[in-house]
């Protein structure tokens, strides 16, 4: 428990925590005091010099940045006194002249924060002479652009680089006018080490690092926010989804969202909106002459459950992807037991329940070694490779990679071991105080030795398989799926577009295959009906998550006219089942 | 006049070598503190000799060395400063180049008295002769056991490593010349934690410039009162001015502290070159505000040059006579700033381009009513709200300039040309 | 956040590594002639650390040099000192017209590069130059005219 602390701002009486800057303490007792380069959950540099305050201690006064300031008991401080917003309004104007600050014409004009402050000091022309440098913008970039003419040199993007995604990409070039923000060795953006967290993008205050697909498309002030859950894997992400009249325009982190705290990957925040080619299924589909054809719900509905209630309970078989919600999949169980279907299971395969104590991802971030079992985190579960790299990276934790494959983190790892060499894992362990076993789909004997040598040492954290692989368990979903018994089989798709290669070619030797989908592909071939459903952006529900965290996931846009939930379309089916 | 204590040893030929270094009473110091006395007794004399840092801080010595914290078991660190880069200073690298062992010696006390086990050796890049010296100097302390491990066979051990810099003017600035050695981009550091609570790794740390360190030797060997007998009140001990300029005869000079300028300028230097009339003088480098010919009777230390609007810096004194185009000298202290302001902090480095454009501009002839006015405006926008102390140092000679010279300006901008 | 947190930029590898940095671009620059992008990969490489800190450190630093330059590297002191009474500009023109290049270019034969620097302490000598690793003083144009030729023939 820290010390309290009095001191007086304003000529207020106002307490802290030892330890505090004088900025906290300003928060703390809602004293607005103005700031560019200080962000929540980054380290202070003292840079934009806004924050600057009167400090007066052991009968001496100065001035100095409030952000870097410790508070100490006793000192009498002054932040909004009509000088200092002088001084603050100079620094302003400075800003002002050494960039190309077009506001008419930029991106974020209503949404920077620059310009806010500008608003704020009242500033309606720049009394230094501009200085017109000359800066190019960087392109090369798949999601981002770059403009230096709107960089303030704040250096949030490099300290989020470095701090919250820990990928070390970014930084600062050159002295003096000169200085710029830099990828790698000054490569273009789009070259270089970035791995597209986009953390960058969204700490940036002006223009500077801008997001390609939602440039130009909407105003702070024109669009709405929604807090939601990122459904693209099990880690659960806090995403804010920014919408306008029912278009969606961007994907965010919460800052203030458990378990990621604001970062997410580019599988949540990029790639859903870049990257998705699929074709959107708007009306439901059924298969004639080979080909699937637009039909009526009705239509579609009847045909289903006839199919479904004709045929022998042993034929019948019932696949869920893991990506629905808590409640879809509940439902789904209570449906499709409920008519006597004992062949279910999740798309992914079966789900091997974790033991019970796990620890959650905030606690990666004590750990001071990693044992990365069957898991690419490159590839996959990105936000845990973040926490990974953060603590390699900037703590000087040890990472041991325990895989046949040489996954994308091998380049960062103390060691690469084999899965038969897990022994050796186990001996670097005692060299660590916090070890962390974080383990994949693709773990096998080798986590069991883990388990059994490093118990009640290390902290294991399981890697679910699927978005709501524990939604799935807790729904009795886990079991094995026998593909060649069943004949007439629903398929609980949703907008999930991973099925194996196998499985496909097992469904395509059914009888009759009903597909609740939102995309066509790749149902295309192995679908009779195909009932169209919602999007990750499109819907509402719980899931949990890898640690077992219910996460509420809101929608953000409506779904197409003729487009329905995915417990709508099961409660429309138990209707016409009659069970 | 003063006898020759920092540069007694100049003249004598092959000093840079520690048999002849030695044999003209070297390491006698470090002998007697080592072996007669306590490191708390080495920070006492220290104290009471008055030495303050010849840097340009002024801070006093012997108060830095006891901030450090006793614990023996803390790695603690010393760095010397030798990243002379203030424009009109060359005293450090005299000292190095003439006579490095008396700086060496005075480092090992230094080492001694704060409980340093390594010590660093920070070259200023551009000095190819001083780092060979010191690689030198250090290897022939090593050959002769004054560095190394159980020096003199007391349980005190030293190292020290010769470091370059790599051209940064601001490495000179202690927590940049930290970061510097760490391998960082020369920035300067959040105060507090100071250096001596957390400084290089980390560790406490003590920087003390080359001309602080070369007097230690000789506070030990003749006392602190003998020491503080030179000078002034609050200044005290012989002090290296660097004059340069328009003088008859530019080069170092030992003086003791608060030596009139006048004394300095037409005393030493053999007054104004060519028997011009003077104009203005930097008393301690480019970081100091002006002064004019009315200043002349100032003392050279720290404490008068304040009471006359200026500061003593490095006792570095620039001097222009009456060809000098004041704006012109300016502009060259600006583009100075501009190319070594490190970046970080906004006021420094835009103001220090907004401030080189405006006097690069009415210089050119193109110089607007009211400039003036908006570069003093410009000197408040910085002065005190930078990240660090360089940013005052850019405002110093504008903002004294204008004072003194403003009709200069004015006519530039009305006439578009230079007065001189 | 924490004081003593403050300013900590992550530091990514141990504090060793990074400490070598400065001195390993020398070696670099002077095995590669500059700090080519395949120079700083090596660095990089033998230092384990990110790219983005070799590039940021090496780019901050005016004795490192990114671009190519000319057997001899003639930097003219331009500091204020030089320049009083225009001896520094008066060499740099000189120098200008005697190679026929700007400040900042090199000679097409690869020979020289003209540059101009910041005080290099040799304000009691002004005139300065400094050419590679030599300092010369006290100069004359006379003086830089027989240097030149001497290393433009050698």
């Amino acid at each position: 428990m820290a010390e309290e602390i009095t001191l007086t701002i304003d000529g207020k009486e106002v307490k802290g925590e030892r330890g505090d800057t004088i900025l906290q303490v300003c928060q703390k007792n809602g004293i607005d005091v103005p700031t560019l380069c200080h962000f929540e959950g980054l380290s202070d540099i003292g840079s934009c010099r806004l924050c600057i305050a009167e400090i007066e201690e052991r009968g001496r006064t100065r001035i100095d940045t409030s952000c870097t300031t410790p508070a100490v008991e006793g000192m009498v401080v002054q932040v909004s006194t009509k000088q200092l917003n002088e001084m603050r309004r100079a620094i302003l104007e400075l800003l002002f002249s050494e960039g190309n600050h077009y506001c008419m014409y930029c991106v974020a004009s209503g949404d920077c924060e620059l310009q806010d402050m500008a608003y704020r000091f009242g500033i309606d022309y720049i009394r230094w002479p501009l200085l017109y440098p000359e800066r190019h913008i960087d392109a090369s970039h798949k999601y981002v652009v770059m403009d230096p003419n709107r960089c303030i040199l704040c250096r949030r993007c490099v300290r989020a680089c470095a701090e919250l995604v820990g990928n070390h990409t970014l930084g600062v070039g050159g002295r003096d006018s000169e200085a710029e923000i830099i990828a790698d060795l000054k490569l273009p953006w789009g070259e270089s080490s970035c791995v597209n967290a986009g953390a960058c993008l969204q700490v940036c205050p002006t223009g500077a690092i801008l997001d390609r697909r939602s440039a130009y498309k909407g105003k702070k002030d024109q669009v709405e926010r929604v807090k939601s859950t990122c459904l693209f894997c099990s880690v659960g992400c806090g995403t804010e989804l920014v919408s306008r009249d029912n278009y969606l325009i961007r994907v965010e982190g919460d800052w203030e969202a458990e378990p990621n705290k604001g970062i997410l990957c580019a599988a949540g925040r990029f790639e859903p909106l870049y990257d998705e080619e699929r074709t959107r299924v708007l009306r439901p589909l059924v298969k004639r002459d080979g080909r699937l054809e637009e039909t009526t719900w009705d239509e579609a509905l009847d045909l289903v459950a006839e199919k479904l209630g004709d045929s022998d309970k042993n034929a019948l078989g019932a696949l869920t992807s893991a990506r629905a919600t808590n409640e879809t999949l509940e439902l789904f169980a209570k449906l499709f037991r409920g008519i006597g279907v004992e062949n279910i299971g999740c798309l992914e395969g079966p789900i091997a329940e974790p033991p019970e104590k796990e620890i959650n991802l905030a606690e990666l971030d004590e750990a001071d070694m990693f044992i990365v079992v069957g898991e690419d985190l490159a590839e996959d579960h990105q936000v845990v490779g973040f926490f990974v790299k953060r603590g390699v990276n900037n703590r000087g934790a040890r990472l041991v990679i325990v895989d046949d494959k040489e996954t994308g983190f091998v380049p960062l790892a103390y060691r690469w071991l084999k899965p038969d060499e897990v022994e050796e894992a186990v001996r670097l362990c005692d060299a660590a105080a916090r070890p962390a076993v974080i383990y994949g789909a693709r773990a096998g004997e080798e986590l069991a030795v883990l388990r059994k040598e490093l118990a009640g040492k290390a902290g294991f954290f399981w890697m679910a398989p699927a978005t709501n692989s524990r939604g799935a368990l807790a729904a009795g979903l886990n079991g094995a799926f026998n593909a060649e018994a069943a004949q007439n089989v629903y398929v609980l798709a949703c907008d999930d577009g991973k099925v194996g290669d196998e499985l496909l070619a097992r469904l395509k030797k059914a009888n009759f295959v009903a597909v609740q989908s939102s995309y066509v592909e790749p149902w295309a071939e192995v679908a009779d009906v195909v009932l169209p459903t919602v999007i990750w952006a499109e819907k509402e529900g719980t899931i949990t998550n890898l640690e077992g965290r219910t996460l509420k996931v809101a929608k953000a846009v409506e779904p197409p006219a003729a487009v329905k939930g995915e417990a709508e379309v099961l409660k429309a089916l138990i209707g016409r089942l009659g069970s | 006049m003063l006898e020759k204590v920092l540069l007694k040893n100049v003249g004598v030929r092959y000093v840079e070598r520690i048999g002849v270094y030695i044999a003209h009473g070297g390491y006698q110091a470090v002998r007697k503190a080592l072996l007669e006395l306590e490191p708390q007794e080495v920070i006492e004399m220290v104290k009471k000799s008055g030495l303050r840092g010849r840097g340009g801080a002024g801070f006093p010595t012997g108060l830095k060395w006891d901030f450090m914290p006793k614990d023996p078991n803390l790695t603690k660190y010393l760095c010397i400063n030798f990243d002379e880069g203030e424009t009109g200073t060359f005293k450090d690298r005299y000292l190095v180049e003439e006579d490095p062992h008396q700086v060496l010696e005075g480092a090992i006390i230094a080492a001694y008295a704060v409980g340093a086990s390594k010590a660093y050796i920070y070259t200023r890049g551009e000095f190819p002769l001083g780092l060979k010296r010191w690689i030198k100097a250090v290897a022939e302390a090593y050959g002769r056991g004054f560095l190394g491990e159980n020096i003199l066979g007391t349980d005190f051990s030293l190292d020290v490593y010769v470091h370059s810099g790599a051209g940064a003017y601001i490495c000179g600035e202690e927590t940049a010349l930290m970061n510097s050695l760490e391998g960082k981009r020369g920035e300067p550091r959040i105060k507090p934690p100071f250096p001596t609570q957390v400084g290089l790794f980390g560790q406490p740390t003590i920087i003390n410039n080359v001309e602080t360190l070369a007097c230690v030797p000789h506070i030990i060997l003749r006392g602190p009162e003998w020491f503080a007998s030179i000078g002034t009140e609050e200044s005290t001990g012989p002090k290296l001015f660097s004059v340069s300029g328009h003088v008859e005869k530019p080069g170092n000079y030992e003086l003791p502290m608060g030596t009139p300028l006048r004394e300095i300028i037409y005393g030493h230097a053999g007054g104004i070159k060519d028997g011009r009339k003077l104009k203005a003088i930097l008393p301690g480098g480019v970081s100091t505000p002006m002064l004019t010919p009315e200043h002349l009777d100032v003392p050279m230390a720290f404490e008068t040059l304040p009471k006359v609007g200026s500061m003593l810096g490095t006792g570095a004194v620039i001097v222009m006579d009456e060809s000098t185009c004041i704006v012109n000298a300016v502009l060259h202290m600006a583009r100075f700033f501009a190319h070594e302001s490190c970046s970080k902090c906004v006021p420094c480095r835009v103001g220090t381009h907004v401030m080189t454009k405006i006097l690069q501009r009415i210089e050119n002839g193109e110089g607007r009513e009211g400039d003036v006015d908006q570069l003093l405006d410009l000197c408040n926008s910085i002065r005190g709200k930078t990240f660090c102390p360089m940013g005052d140092a850019t405002t110093n000679p504008l903002a004294s300039s204008i004072q003194y010279f403003r009709e200069e300006y004015e006519y530039h901008i009305r006439e578009k040309r230079c007065m001189v | 956040m924490l004081p003593q947190a403050l300013d900590k930029e992550p530091q990514v590898g141990d504090l060793t590594r990074r400490s070598a940095l400065l001195d390993a671009l020398y070696a670099a620059q002077k095995r590669y002639g500059y700090l080519d992008e395949e120079a700083l990969r090596h660095v990089a490489e033998q230092l384990s650390l990110p790219l983005k800190d070799i590039y940021s450190t090496a780019s901050f630093y005016s004795l490192y040099r990114t671009k190519p330059t000319g057997q001899y590297l003639i930097q003219v002191c331009e500091g204020l000192v030089c320049s009083l009474r225009g001896g520094a500009e008066r060499l740099v023109d000189y120098l200008r017209e005697k190679l026929g290049i700007e400040v900042g270019e090199t000679t097409p034969d690869g020979k020289f590069t003209l540059e101009t620097v910041q005080c290099l302490a040799a304000c009691d000598s002004s005139p300065a130059m400094r050419i590679n690793d030599e300092l010369y003083e006290n100069l004359t144009l006379k003086e830089v005219d027989a240097i030149i030729e001497m290393l433009a023939g050698g």
